[in-house]
């Protein structure tokens, strides 16, 4: 990971900017039809989990391909909750967090002993068999999941697609603000250092180990947290919402917006989530008989010209234009 | 074999340390002491043990048998962050540099360390909160931080290069930094695996004073070198090990007449004495 550039912005800039965002989505959904709505919604859960998942890549240089199982337990635990135990999302919304953290916390003591590529497959593995876990157990609906689950109330005000996306971007700008503190203070600190040169640093007296477990904890945290907002904005899930191909992308959006940028998980997300539209649009036209499955490879041929063209992630190529 | 005085400032103790690779046998019962404000060299030809004797004293390796201790506790066992944290800290042959921080910032994570009693970052996971929130306290303490980076880098003669990136520093540059960082987390004990090869006659100078700095603030330095007319110099006492075993041990003097060491040293790599 060496020679990747930590960005240097103030952390009020940070904050700044986040708060922007936010009032320029706020302005936006009352203009967009509902369907780019939706999709604003859904960029923003899927910014907020790649936020997380770039301080544990981008910062602590380890890889995980099992976000998309974090997002499931935040979904799950808040959809029960609501479903079978009438609790409010909200309420949801920080046990979903509670609970991924905790697994997080618990599977790191196996995970975290491995290295690199072994911890990659460490964390798909755990992804899938956490799938399963949703697939077989009755009690959280099996295969068939959660329907009508409640939504997000403020007093009499039950959310709609617009408050959703609003809600999804105020908690991207938290979730940029945090990290962003996070990556300028000791802590971000020493986990660059531990991603350059884990031994050196740990002669000093960095606890890479325990770095480590609390990023990873608190990307799971993040995507917890994303996981509870996706079950009630959309009402619905089941086990195939988490598979491991919504892991990949996560990683996929990391890796395309540059993996340690804040900025880059936003623009990683809205990347990969609008190409999915435009070929989803675009592939009927130009290739009449061309079904669903030429999507999903234009979008991978995209994608690899894209890591070969920006091996660093888009965000890096425009602070090296600036510079 | 110098007589040895009775030992009321030892700190760190090396006892009876083997490490076996396999057949090979790497370092072979070796027994000595290093004790508080000297500068303990450590000789012998290419192959001899010296950096996988640092890598048991460090806890990066485990012993096959034998153990290290330090002011009598047991350091054998323990993580090489929590033999930091007791104070023995060390360098690498080749320097270890966190890229994508700042000169500063390098220095500035090894203080961080210190800061929170040895190991960071602390047990509970209030630090990553505080760090998250960006609190004002924890601010505060970022301008401590700051600022007692500056004085180390000054100590060390480097400040100019403060706000450098790590990736853009020179070799001896490097060697200087990895040093400053070391002394950052004021150890007991600073183990040097050839803090002089690569380096021009400024730097060497620039290194050696670092060393004396540390030996008169009360560090026990273990000094590997190749450069044995330095090595010679700077220790006030100096071990010699030769195929993984210690076949001598004394002043500088002593050992530079020693016949065994002459015989190591132009048996195995005749060049390696006149560096």
């Amino acid at each position: 990971m060496g020679g990747v550039l930590v960005s240097r912005a103030s952390p009020a800039a940070y904050g700044r900017i986040a708060l922007g965002l936010v009032l320029l989505v706020a302005v936006l959904v009352w203009f967009l039809p509902s369907y780019y709505t939706g999709l604003l919604t859904q960029i923003g859960l899927y910014a907020l989990v790649t936020i997380g998942l770039n301080l544990f890549m981008g910062y602590a240089g380890q890889v995980s391909l099992g976000q998309a199982a974090f997002v499931g337990i935040g979904a799950y635990t808040s959809a029960a909750l609501a479903v079978k135990g009438h609790v409010t999302p909200w309420v949801g919304l920080i046990a979903g967090a509670l609970v991924a953290a905790l697994v997080a916390y618990i599977l790191s003591f196996i995970a975290l002993r491995l290295r690199e590529n072994l911890l990659a497959l460490a964390t798909l593995a755990l992804g899938i068999v956490i799938n399963v876990v949703f697939n077989e157990w009755e009690f959280i609906g099996g295969s068939s999941g959660f329907k009508d689950i409640p939504g997000f109330a403020l007093g009499t005000f039950t959310f709609d697609q617009r408050a959703y996306a609003i809600l999804a971007w105020a908690l991207v700008a938290i979730g940029i603000w945090f990290a962003g503190n996070v990556v300028r203070s000791s802590f971000g600190r020493a986990l660059v250092a531990i991603s350059a040169g884990e031994l050196g640093a740990q002669t000093l007296g960095v606890d890479s180990e325990r770095l480590k477990r609390q990023t990873f904890v608190l990307s799971a945290v993040y995507a917890g947290v994303a996981g509870a907002v996706y079950a009630s904005s959309f009402s619905y899930i089941d086990p195939s919402s988490f598979s491991f191909l919504l892991s990949v992308n996560f990683v996929l959006m990391s890796v395309i917006g540059g993996i340690r940028s804040m900025w880059g998980a936003v623009i990683g997300a809205a990347v990969v989530v609008a190409l999915g539209q435009v070929l989803q649009n675009v592939v009927p036209v130009v290739l009449p008989s061309a079904r669903g499955d030429f999507q999903s490879f234009f979008l991978g041929v995209i994608l690899i010209a894209m890591l070969i063209l920006l091996p660093r992630g888009i965000t890096s190529r425009l602070r090296e234009a600036r510079a | 074999m110098s007589a040895m005085s009775i030992p009321l400032t030892t700190t760190l103790e090396v006892r009876g340390v083997t490490v076996r690779f396999g057949g090979v046998i790497a370092v072979d019962d070796v027994t000595f002491t290093a004790r508080t404000a000297e500068v303990l060299g450590v000789m012998g030809p290419n192959g001899a043990g010296k950096t996988t004797l640092f890598n048991v004293i460090s806890g990066v390796q485990r012993p096959t048998s034998g153990e290290v201790s330090l002011g009598g506790t047991r350091l054998t066992g323990r993580g090489v962050e929590d033999v930091a944290a007791l104070g023995v800290t060390r360098t690498f042959q080749t320097p270890v540099m966190f890229w994508g921080l700042t000169v500063r910032e390098s220095v500035e994570v090894a203080l961080a360390a210190r800061e929170f009693g040895g190991t960071y970052p602390p047990a509970p996971w209030r630090e990553l909160v505080r760090c998250g929130l960006g609190t004002p306290g924890r601010r505060r303490e970022n301008a401590v931080l700051r600022e007692r980076a500056d004085a180390i880098l000054t100590a060390a003669g480097i400040v100019a290069m403060a706000g450098r990136a790590t990736e853009s520093l020179a070799f001896g540059e490097e060697r200087l930094l990895e040093m400053a960082r070391a002394l950052a987390v004021s150890p007991t004990v600073l183990l040097l695996d050839e803090p002089l090869s690569g380096l021009n006659p400024d730097e060497i100078e620039a290194v050696l004073a670092s060393i004396r700095a540390a030996r008169s603030s009360g560090v026990a330095v273990l000094l590997v070198e190749h450069a044995v007319g330095e090595l010679l110099a700077v220790a006030d006492r100096v071990v010699v090990l030769d195929h993984g075993r210690k076949i001598a041990e004394g002043s500088p003097q002593a050992v530079a007449d020693d016949p065994l060491v002459i015989d190591a040293y132009i048996g195995d790599d005749a060049s390696t004495g006149s560096a």
